[in-house]
C-alpha cells in the first residue's frame, strides 16, 4: 500500500521540491504551511510526518506533543527537521520519533522514512 | 716688598749705594718669587735665582733681552704689554695679571704676575720690578673644586627635572582626563588612588571623600569584587598592565558593563612610580555584539531555507537522470550538489560563531571508533579534489567518547584548509598517532606556509592569511576559531607547525576518556596498548 506521508513546512519551494523527490519514490505526499492544519487533522493521518520545527510562530514540538498525547495520532512517527542540529535533544523531549539537520541528504532522509514506516508497522 | 729693611746700624748716614745694591740683592736671591728687573724698555737688567730655578734658564737667554723675548714668547702677551707701558708714565702697579701658557722645560702652568715701579729714596726710578708666582697646583685644586660643585648642581638640575617631568606629565593626564568621555584616575605605587576625573564623580555619584584613597570598591558589584582584587593585586605585585571587564554602579544604582585598563608610571629603574587607570562603558558594545550574533543567527537560519530546497530539486534531477541512464547530467549535477554543500558549511559556520559567543555552542556525546570516522571524512574531502591525493597514515584505532560530529567537523575544517592553500601540491598527509592517554591528528600540507609572526593568530576569529600568494583563497576565517573552540570545549588542544614556502602541519589531540568499559573493549579486539 502506499504510503502517504505529510509535509509540514512554512517554506513553499521546500514542500514543493521535497514533495518531487518522495513522489519519485512512490510515496504519496500531501503539504501545509499552517501549523493549526495539523491539530484540526481527523480521520485522514497520514502513515508519517515531517515536521519542521519553525513554522511562522507554531513551535513543531508542541505540535508533536500534543499529536503524541491523542491517542488517535500517538502511533504516527514524526521525524522533526530543524535548520539547526543543537535541536535534536529538545526534538527527543518534544517526543519525535527522529530528528533531520536541514539542508538534508536525501537518501539520510529516505532512510530514516523507511525506517521508522517499517517500525510502524 | 712692603717692609722697608734697614740694616742695624747706628748711623744717620744712609748706606752707600753700592752697599745698598748688595744689600738689595741678597734679599733677591732668598725670596721664593722669581723676580725680574726691567728697564724703560722692558729689556730684562736681572733675573733672581728662584727665577732661573723656576723657569730652568740661564742668565745668557734672560738678561739684556726684552721681556717679551724670553722663551716661546710666553709674555709676549698685548695686554701685559699695554700694562707695562703705562706702568711708567702712570706708576700705577698691577696685580694678579694671570697667564696660563705650556712653558718650556716645565710644560703647562699657571701663573700670576705683579709689577710695580721701582723707588728709592722716594724717587721712582726707570726701573720695573716683575714679580711671578706659580700657583698651578692651588689652580688645579680650585678648578677640581668648581668641577665638583658644578657636578652636584647638575645632579640637583637633573632630580627636579624629572620630578617636574613626572608633575607635568601628571598635569598632562589630569587635564586630558577631565576632558575624555571615561572615567578615569590616578593611584600610588601602592594602589592607593589620589585623584578622580570629573566624569567618576559623575557617574558614580560618590563624593571625592568617599572615592579617594580605596573608596573605589563602593562601585564595584561584591559579587565580582574579589576576582577584580586579585587580578589588581597580582599586578600591584609584579608591575605589568590590567585589563578587565567588570561592572561599576551608576549614581542610579544600576550597573553598567566597563572596560578597564591600568598603566604603570615607571622610573628609568623600572619602579613603579603611580599607575594611571581608565574605565570604558562597553554597554554599546556588547549591545552591538549581541545584535550582530542574533542577525547572524537569523540571516543563517534563513539561508538554509532556500538552500534546503535547492539541494532538493538537485536531487530530484539527479535522481531522473539516473534513472534515464544519463550519466553526463548525473555528473554535472553532482558537482553542482558539492558546491551546495559548501555553501551550506559556510552558513553552518555562521551559526557556529554565534553560538559560540552565547556559549550555545552544544555537544551530543557517545563512544565511536576513531578510524572509522577518520576514513569517513577523509574519504569524502577526496571527493572535493581531484588534483590532490589526500593519504591515510593512520595508527591503530580507539574508542572515543565524544561528539562525532563535532569532530568530524573539525578534521573536515583541517583538510579543506590544506586543500585550499596547497593548490599547486599534489599530496596532503593526514595521519594519526596514539598513545594511553591521548589519540593526535596531524593533517601535513606542502604549500604556502604560514608566516611566523602569524602563526599564533590563525585561531582567531576572522584571521585569515594574507598576501600576493594567499590572494585567492575562499572562505570567511572561522573554520580554526570554530574548530579550536570545538577541540578545547572536547579537552583537547589544538596547535600549528609552519615553514612559510615549506607547508602546515595542523595537530590536535584528544583524552581518550579513561573507563572501564572502553578499556575492556580494546582488549577484548587484541589491540596492543601502547605505552609512551
Amino acid at each position: 500500500m502506499t504510503k502517504r506521508i505529510l509535509l509540514a513546512d512554512d517554506d513553499p519551494a521546500i514542500l514543493d521540491s521535497i514533495k518531487m523527490l518522495l513522489e519519485l519514490y512512490d510515496y504519496e505526499v500531501s503539504t501545509t504551511v499552517d501549523g493549526q492544519t495539523i491539530y484540526k487533522m481527523e480521520n485522514e493521518y497520514p502513515d508519517l510526518l515531517l515536521l519542521d520545527i519553525w513554522m511562522s510562530g507554531e513551535d513543531g514540538r508542541e505540535i508533536c506533543k500534543f499529536l503524541k498525547k491523542n491517542p488517535n495520532t500517538k502511533s504516527i512517527p514524526i521525524i522533526l527537521v530543524s535548520a539547526s542540529r543543537d535541536i535534536r535533544t529538545s526534538a527527543e523531549e518534544a517526543g519525535a520519533d527522529d530528528f533531520i539537520e536541514k539542508p538534508f541528504e536525501m537518501d539520510h532522509l529516505l532512510e530514516k522514512i523507511e525506517k521508522h514506516l517499517k517500525q510502524k508497522q | 716688598m712692603k717692609h722697608s729693611i734697614s740694616p742695624q746700624k747706628n748711623q744717620t748716614q744712609s748706606l752707600t749705594a753700592a752697599e745698598y745694591e748688595d744689600y738689595l740683592e741678597s734679599i733677591i736671591d732668598t725670596i721664593r718669587e722669581a723676580l725680574l728687573i726691567l728697564d724703560k724698555d722692558h729689556r730684562i737688567i736681572s733675573a733672581n735665582r728662584t727665577f732661573y730655578e723656576q723657569f730652568r734658564v740661564r742668565p745668557e737667554k734672560t738678561e739684556k733681552l726684552l721681556l717679551y723675548e724670553l722663551g716661546n714668547g710666553q709674555w709676549d702677551i698685548p695686554q701685559l704689554r699695554t700694562l707695562l707701558e703705562e706702568l711708567l708714565p702712570s706708576h700705577n702697579p698691577f696685580n694678579n695679571f694671570r697667564v696660563e701658557h705650556d712653558f718650556p722645560h716645565i710644560g703647562k702652568r699657571v701663573m700670576l704676575l705683579n709689577a710695580r715701579q721701582i723707588k728709592r729714596k722716594g724717587r721712582w726710578k726707570d726701573r720695573i720690578l716683575l714679580a711671578i708666582y706659580d700657583i698651578t697646583d692651588q689652580d688645579k685644586d680650585r678648578k677640581a673644586k668648581e668641577a665638583d660643585v658644578a657636578r652636584e648642581r647638575t645632579i640637583t638640575k637633573e632630580l627636579q627635572y624629572s620630578k617636574d617631568a613626572l608633575v607635568r606629565s601628571e598635569l598632562k593626564f589630569r587635564t586630558l582626563a577631565d576632558n575624555i568621555p571615561n572615567l578615569a584616575w590616578m593611584a600610588r605605587a601602592d594602589g592607593y588612588i589620589f585623584w578622580y576625573n570629573s566624569r567618576w564623580y559623575e557617574y558614580t555619584g560618590l563624593s571625592e571623600k568617599e572615592s579617594i584613597g580605596w573608596g573605589w570598591k563602593k562601585a564595584h558589584d561584591p559579587k565580582v569584587l574579589p576576582i577584580v582584587q586579585k587580578k589588581w593585586k597580582y599586578s600591584l605585585q609584579t608591575s605589568e598592565p590590567f585589563e578587565m571587564v567588570f561592572p561599576l554602579k551608576e549614581r542610579n544604582g544600576n550597573f553598567q558593563p566597563f572596560l578597564t585598563r591600568i598603566v604603570p608610571i615607571k622610573d628609568n629603574k623600572g619602579k613603579v612610580l603611580q599607575w594611571f587607570g581608565t574605565n570604558t562603558d562597553i554597554t554599546k558594545q556588547i549591545e552591538l555584539e549581541r545584535q550582530k550574533d542574533e542577525f547572524l543567527g537569523i540571516a543563517s537560519h534563513e539561508l538554509k531555507t532556500p538552500v534546503t530546497s535547492i539541494k532538493a530539486y538537485g536531487q530530484v534531477l539527479l535522481t531522473v537522470f539516473q534513472r534515464n541512464g544519463d550519466t553526463k547530467a548525473v555528473e554535472k549535477i553532482q558537482k553542482m550538489d558539492a558546491q551546495v554543500n559548501k555553501l551550506t558549511s559556510l552558513i553552518g559556520d555562521l551559526l557556529d560563531v554565534t553560538k559560540i559567543h552565547s556559549s550555545r555552542l552544544e555537544f551530543h556525546e557517545d563512544y565511536f571508533d576513531f578510524n572509522e570516522l577518520m576514513h569517513e571524512v577523509v574519504d569524502e574531502m577526496q571527493l572535493t579534489t581531484e588534483k590532490q591525493q589526500l593519504i591515510k597514515k593512520f595508527d591503530t584505532s580507539r574508542t572515543l567518547y565524544g561528539d562525532r560530529d563535532r569532530i568530524g567537523q573539525v578534521l573536515t575544517n583541517l583538510i579543506s584548509n590544506a586543500i585550499k592553500y596547497s593548490v599547486y601540491e599534489k599530496k596532503i598527509i593526514i595521519s594519526t598517532k596514539v598513545t594511553v592517554k591521548t589519540i593526535s591528528v596531524s593533517v601535513q600540507d606542502f604549500g604556502v606556509g604560514i608566516p611566523k609572526e602569524k602563526q599564533e593568530k590563525v585561531f582567531e576569529q576572522f584571521f585569515r592569511v594574507s598576501g600576493p600568494k594567499h590572494a585567492t583563497v575562499p572562505g570567511l576565517g572561522l573554520g580554526l576559531y570554530i574548530s579550536s573552540e570545538i577541540i578545547k570545549r572536547q579537552g583537547g588542544r589544538i596547535w600549528v607547525e609552519s615553514q612559510e614556502g615549506k607547508g602546515s602541519t595542523f595537530y590536535f589531540a584528544l583524552p581518550i576518556e579513561k573507563s572501564k568499559k572502553i578499556e575492556e573493549k580494546n582488549t577484548l579486539a587484541g589491540e596492543e596498548i601502547q605505552h609512551e
